[in-house]
């Protein structure tokens, strides 16, 4: 397939973890694709993070993972979640670890942002890590702020499951309404 | 122990006699090569009279080991506690370190070893040879080192490691073979031999030197010992590459300095060595003459000649050693000539060390070896074309131009404003000429630029290739003795002294008459100097970026809008071992920090106290950041320090600096989409100093992110009418209409935006699509436009109702790369 330049341009560039190996992949996501491959997403603080290292015989040596604790409620039920979302990349120390280029920039990491997630459990996110992925890298994760009136949630641009800014109101009627398809 | 101490006293006295940046005023940007290896010629010249006079006649490894020690000592512990920074401190600590050697020898002389010494004199013939010998090695050494140099950060911390690392070598060469230089059977013939087989270790040097000079090279070559190239610069890396470098050689030199046996000859080996380090630069006088590229000479083409002469002086001191019979003596003669075979054997090459730890290849369009280093006219990253001496950009590249034109701006506004009016402006630049910087300069009333520096014999060349075909100013290149003469006779009204990256020069050495003007700019990436700098100085930065110091001399600062600050204190001075330890970035950051730390405490209770203080803390929270990242992120913002910036801005009116730090601010704050702070800190600055069409702008567009377009246009709106011409403001009024859902007028914002940058495909593309949304053909006629310039534009190709070539809806299934 051929994606146009601006379709490429505005894509997202993904990591997709598909059967047991490991594919990067470019995908054009929207709100409903993403509904549709993650297993659920929420809004919450981030309260915890911790980098991980695998050696692994088959995968090879020196594989850093991020997993972030997500304190808040689901988008499409409103139920309370404390979820534990990784990806690849990470730094343990100064000297040790490895920079992903679709991992979230560290400004979207910070514990304390409040977030908005989406994630999928995958049995083997290299190293034969099973955890819940954070979705398509740094296409999962928008960080939110408050306007005058309600909490925005910053859209990435086309190809993103949320391309524009939008009100998180407007994104729970949105997710719960294509949650009920 | 007297040995000891008189052995730590030459190493120090090795790494102190060392000329600094800035020396004398026309040395700010680098040391005149005759200056350099004139004070390293006349420490080891100096260290052959203080041993001769301390009648030692042998240097053992234990001998060797102090004069590492202290060598490394001052070179790696103390050099940023005391150098000396004058012609006048260097001669004095040269003669001060002899002199304590001299004291420090055994009081009574030994009877047993007096008449030991009576027998092992050395003929004078033989003295001779092994000074010639001795001066080849030098050569050949520093043929090397020249080398190692460019692959090192160019720092004087380096070159005491790369020295300190020669040192090591030689210890360890002494006591693993000297036993055999010190052999009965090679009496006479060991010191001539090694020192032979030391010169030709330069092949050696020059193999490691040729399969690292690439980047894949340099990779592999480090990947090998568990390193990579992000440590380029620091401890380990650099002893690995001198190591690499110098092993050979200083095994030898080890060897033949063990195998001493009388005062004279070692005596004649450090003053051969000493001559030959001096005569270096004198090598390289005829690249300065020629413009022929096939003439020219590099350090490299150094390594055989080097070998050549210390052949014939080892050759010339076997002949005359009388102690040894006549078999002896040929086969001597046929080890000292066996390293000859190197000549006919290997074709030696120039090697180009272009910085092959960058990820990048550079080509560049000049490169020559000069008396003072390797120099290369070369594009930067970004395509501005750089001067470089010893990989040290001697003029900024597309990064820096910005912010070395402002310094050359604040330089001319710190002239009184009366001879700023009368124009025809009178400027000694020293320091390269660019293009840019002719231009600032031109624009600022400069009629005349005369410039010089200590490369000024290649500064024609260099011109000629930064300057092609544009005209340029009026003035000449001076020989520095000549500018000096024309600052002492009052001929400029501004002396300016552009920042070079690198250690900081010595700031005593400013002068110049009452009506001169000097301003001379001190990059913050390396610590400052100890000396004082003056009471007050510029602060200088693009927005954050390039932090500089402006010291200053007869200055005019009353009422100007440069940023004075109180220079304060030096600090404690980093230990250049620990400097060593860190890499580029963090020891670039850790300088700003430094800087910004002793200008607030010298700002406390102040009115800068605040600006200062944000300064101390943003730099000092800088980390590495992923390369993925955008620039933006890479930034670190700590909230305590925009608390302080605020602070700084709401107290008084901004100048050209602060006005600068804001409009960084606000893109960084934009980059980052931080939006909270950008109405917390950015709003209450631009309501303060309204207008501030910058600031306003960010502030639009926080209210496009904030859903509030309304705000947006409002502001967008003001903007467009106060800034017509920048199209920024007219492609975001039509963002915030779009968001607002007025279409029409969106497009014609659109319109108003393309009419500034007619071949801005993105806003095209953008101005197409809701055309057709909003049913005008004008839409499709641009959509059709732009398919001329891309047939496989499936989005287009969809909006006009066409089937995408390969069949697949333009938004298909995932697309694996």
């Amino acid at each position: 397939m051929k994606l146009s330049f601006v379709a490429v341009s505005m894509s997202v560039a993904v990591l997709a973890f598909a059967g047991g190996e490991v594919t990067a992949q470019i995908e054009r996501l929207d709100l409903a694709r993403m509904l549709a491959k993650s297993d659920n997403s929420l809004i919450g603080t981030i309260v915890g993070k911790d980098v991980i290292r695998i050696d692994h015989p088959v995968d090879g040596p020196e594989l850093y993972f991020t997993t972030l604790t997500v304190q808040g409620t689901s988008l499409k039920d409103g139920k309370a979640l404390t979820v534990d979302i990784t990806f690849p990349g990470g730094f343990i120390d100064n000297e040790n670890g490895v920079y992903n280029s679709e991992a979230p920039s560290a400004d979207d990491i910070k514990t304390g942002n409040r977030v908005v997630v989406f994630y999928k459990w995958s049995e083997n996110m290299g190293g034969d890590l099973a955890a819940n992925a954070l979705y398509a890298s740094h296409g999962g994760i928008y960080r939110t702020f408050d306007n005058r009136k309600d909490v925005v949630v910053q859209g990435r641009g086309e190809g993103y499951a949320t391309s524009a800014n939008v009100s998180l109101t407007q994104l729970k009627q949105d997710v719960q309404r294509l949650a009920k398809k | 122990m007297r040995k000891i101490l008189s052995g730590i006293a030459i190493g120090a006295l090795l790494s102190l006699l060392r000329a600094p940046l800035g020396i004398e005023f026309l040395q700010w940007p680098a040391v005149d090569a005759r200056t350099a290896y004139g004070y390293r010629a006349l420490a080891l010249g100096l260290a052959a009279c203080a041993l001769w006079g301390a009648r030692v006649r042998s240097l053992s490894t234990l001998w060797l080991v102090a004069i590492t020690v202290g060598y490394a000592l001052h070179g790696l512990v103390l050099a940023n506690l005391w150098s000396p920074s004058g012609h006048l401190s260097l001669w004095i600590t040269g003669l001060a370190a002899s002199a304590a050697v001299i004291l420090a020898r055994p009081a009574r002389r030994d009877p047993a070893a007096a008449a030991d010494e009576a027998i092992e004199t050395t003929p004078f013939l033989a003295m001779i040879g092994i000074a010639i010998a001795a001066a080849g090695v030098a050569i050949s050494v520093e043929a090397s080192a020249r080398h190692v140099r460019l692959f090192g950060a160019g720092l004087a911390q380096d070159d005491s490691l790369f020295g300190t690392v020669l040192l090591l070598g030689i210890v360890i060469g002494s006591a693993a073979f000297g036993w055999v230089a010190r052999a009965p059977k090679s009496r006479g013939l060991a010191v001539p031999i090694a020192l032979s087989a030391a010169a030709a270790g330069g092949y050696a040097a020059l193999r490691v030197i040729t399969s690292a000079a690439t980047t894949r090279g340099l990779d592999q070559y480090l990947r090998a010992y568990g390193l990579d190239t992000s440590l380029h610069g620091t401890l380990v890396y650099d002893a690995l590459m001198s190591a690499s470098c110098f092993v050979v050689p200083a095994l030898f030199i080890g060897a033949a300095l063990a195998g001493v046996r009388s005062r004279e000859e070692l005596f004649s080996m450090l003053l051969g060595a000493a001559i030959g380090l001096f005569v270096v630069p004198s090598l390289f006088d005829v690249n300065a003459a020629t413009a022929d590229t096939d003439k020219i000479l590099f350090s490299a083409q150094l390594i055989p000649l080097a070998l050549l002469i210390a052949v014939s002086g080892a050759v010339l001191a076997i002949l005359a050693v009388s102690v040894r019979g006549t078999v002896a003596r040929w086969t001597g003669v046929a080890c000292a000539l066996a390293p000859c075979a190197l000549l006919f054997v290997f074709t030696v090459r120039p090697q180009f060390v272009l910085s092959p730890w960058h990820n990048r290849l550079v080509m560049p369009f000049l490169a020559r070896d000069t008396p003072e280093g390797f120099l290369t006219v070369e594009p930067s990253r970004g395509g501005v074309n750089v001067a470089t001496l010893d990989r040290r950009v001697l003029t900024p590249g597309t990064d820096a131009v910005e912010a070395d034109a402002l310094r050359l701006m604040l330089a001319i506004e710190t002239l009184p404003p009366a001879r700023r009016m009368k124009g025809a402006i009178r400027v000694l630049l020293i320091g390269q000429l660019t293009p840019p910087r002719a231009i600032v300069l031109g624009d600022s009333n400069a009629t005349r630029i005369d410039r010089s520096a200590a490369w000024w014999p290649s500064m024609a060349a260099i011109e000629q290739q930064m300057f092609a075909s544009t005209p340029l100013p009026d003035g000449e290149i001076l020989a520095p003795a000549e500018a000096r003469r024309r600052i002492e006779r009052g001929d400029y009204d501004l002396v300016v002294v552009p920042s070079v990256a690198g250690d900081a020069p010595v700031p005593t050495s400013l002068r110049a008459p009452e009506k001169t003007v000097v301003v001379a700019w001190l990059d913050c990436d390396e610590p400052l100097p100890r000396q004082s700098i003056g009471e007050r100085v510029i602060l200088s930065a693009n927005g954050l970026d390039d932090p500089c110091l402006g010291v200053t001399l007869h200055a005019f600062t009353d009422g100007s809008s440069l940023r004075m600050l109180a220079a304060g204190e030096s600090h404690a001075a980093p230990m250049p071992l620990r400097r060593l330890m860190l890499r580029t970035f963090d020891r670039q950051c850790e300088g700003r920090a430094a800087a910004a730390e002793r200008l607030h405490d010298a700002a406390r209770g102040g009115p800068d106290e605040d600006l200062t203080a944000g300064l101390a803390i943003f730099y000092r929270a800088q980390v590495h950041s992923s390369p993925y990242e955008s620039t933006a992120d890479q930034v670190e913002l700590p909230l305590e320090a925009l608390d302080h910036f605020e602070r700084s801005a709401l107290a008084r009116s901004p100048d050209v600096f602060e006005r600068r730090l804001w409009e960084k601010l606000g893109r960084v704050l934009v980059g980052k989409r931080w939006i909270e702070e950008i109405y917390r800190y950015v709003e209450p600055v631009a309501q303060r100093h309204a207008p501030w069409p910058m600031l306003e702008h960010v502030l639009a567009r926080a209210d496009i992110e904030a859903l509030e377009p309304e705000s947006a246009i409002a502001r967008l709106t003001k903007l467009t009418e106060l800034e017509p011409g920048r199209f920024e403001h007219w492609y975001f009024l039509a963002e915030a209409l779009l968001q607002a859902k007025r279409e029409r007028d969106a497009a014609d914002g659109y319109k108003r935006a393309l009419a500034l940058q007619p071949d801005n495909t993105g806003v095209k593309r953008k101005l197409a699509v809701l055309l057709v949304q909003l049913g005008d053909s004008e839409g499709a006629r641009i959509a059709e436009e732009l398919l001329i310039e891309d047939p496989d534009d499936a989005e287009l190709l969809e909006l006009l109702g066409r089937d995408t070539s390969d069949g697949n809806p333009p938004d298909g299934d995932p697309h694996e790369h």
